[in-house]
């Protein structure tokens, strides 16, 4: 019956960007992204990423609702960096890392069949 | 902010423990379970792979019902390849459809004299050339299995479907899931005091090994030591610590627990791709989502 549709989950109406940055009221070098199309996968790993950085002070996310295909990030950070570089920081180191385990991981393949032969 | 989680880049290690045809095991070490389940997320629900999306039913006589049988049809796990050279029905820019977004299949069979089986094998590629095919199983003797029973036709009953396969991931439908389970499993630790040695006789020694149904244990019959066998069996039933306390030995000769950050990965795979090529698209994934991400992060604009 209110069974989101299937596109939600793949593409965002033409008016709504990927990622929105808005800034917190309360408190100073904080923010909130709310990130459309994602989940806990890239929730997790962005809140791990970020707790890595000596310069930030909190980051925590949240999927709001179950049927919303969005997830809030939020970001505190000392000052030193804004939240906005910290979060695009977090999604390069994780870019890096994975690269990196993509190449141990087939070089490993190519040695295990290697042997195999 | 503690330390718990550590700074900068890491490096996770990976290493192969086995590769079959259908299944690939591998640990992943020095690495946050963030990232050890980012990868299981991944592997399940965005690894793209072929299945029967539409079927049009021409004729159906069957005891089972059009969308009883269209189901059993969807879940039909298709070699999948040439996956990438697909596009996604909902991007391809074609109006009902074509080659570059969807293989046709059919299914045209009648039973004449006596009850036929309706299997994988009487799927047809409309295009003979098509690498796109239902799976055909291999089991461990190298022997081809049967091939998947998908209805059974009494006399003169018959069936005339035809099916449209397309590209997909795991989020919209289990059925292009690539994996039929990932499993991570943290390593187990134990730790065994050096006093162990002494503080046990030979009887109480054997007894500790028999204690284990896992059978981790092994005694060392020469140095009269408990030696570790196969760590990766250990599920942590914490029988053995449990059979020191009821020998009042002190609680510290044997400690299990498991590794935070090191983790056993088992991944069957459905047939639609070899398990290894799972892990590697799972992994072109997980960065080019990060790189999406880390671009649209770059162009988000403050607001209040």
């Amino acid at each position: 019956m209110n069974t989101p549709a299937i596109s939600e989950l793949f593409s965002l109406p033409p008016d709504v960007k990927k990622i929105e940055h808005v800034d917190d009221t309360k408190a100073k070098h904080a923010a909130k992204f709310v990130m459309h199309l994602e989940d806990h996968t890239a929730g997790n790993l962005l809140r791990y990423s970020l707790l890595r950085n000596e310069n930030v002070k909190f980051s925590g996310y949240r999927r709001p609702h179950p049927l919303e295909n969005k997830i809030e990030l939020k970001v505190h950070t000392n000052g030193k960096i804004s939240p906005k570089e910290a979060a695009k920081q977090a999604c390069d180191n994780l870019c890096t890392e994975f690269i990196k385990m993509k190449e141990a991981f087939l070089m490993q393949v190519k040695e295990f069949k290697g042997e195999g032969k | 902010m503690t330390d718990q989680y550590g700074r900068g880049l890491r490096a996770p290690v990976i290493e192969i423990l086995d590769i079959g045809r259908y299944t690939i095991k591998f640990l992943l070490k020095e690495c946050h379970i963030s990232i050890a389940n980012a990868l299981r997320r991944i592997m399940i629900a965005d690894v793209p792979t072929m299945a029967i999306d539409l079927v049009y039913i021409n004729d159906n006589s069957s005891v089972l019902h059009d969308e009883f049988l269209s189901h059993r049809l969807g879940l039909i796990p298709f070699k999948s390849d040439t996956v990438d050279s697909y596009e996604f029905f909902r991007e391809c820019s074609c109006k009902p459809s074509c080659h570059k977004c969807s293989v046709e299949f059919n299914l045209r069979e009648t039973a004449l004299d006596d009850v036929k089986d309706i299997t994988t094998d009487h799927i047809n590629a409309n295009n003979p050339d098509c690498l796109v095919k239902p799976v055909k199983y291999i089991n461990a003797d190298g022997n081809e299995e049967d091939p998947i029973l998908i209805v059974k036709l009494a006399k003169n009953q018959k069936v005339d479907i035809q099916c449209i396969v397309r590209k997909g991931t795991g989020k919209e439908h289990a059925k292009w899931s690539p994996v039929a389970t990932v499993q991570v499993q943290q390593m187990p630790q134990i730790d065994i005091s050096p006093s162990l040695e002494e503080d046990l006789d030979t009887e109480e020694k054997i007894g500790l090994v028999n204690s284990c149904p896992a059978s981790v244990y092994k005694l060392n019959a020469e140095k009269q030591t408990v030696d570790i066998e196969t760590i990766t069996d250990c599920h942590q039933c914490q029988e053995c610590t449990i059979y020191l306390e009821n020998l009042n030995k002190k609680n510290d000769l044997l400690k299990v627990g498991q590794h935070e950050d090191h983790f056993i990965f088992t991944v069957e795979s459905t047939g639609a791709l070899p398990p290894e090529e799972i892990v590697s698209k799972a992994f072109t994934i997980l960065i080019d989502k990060m790189s999406e991400l880390s671009q649209c992060t770059e162009e988000s604009d403050a607001k209040d």
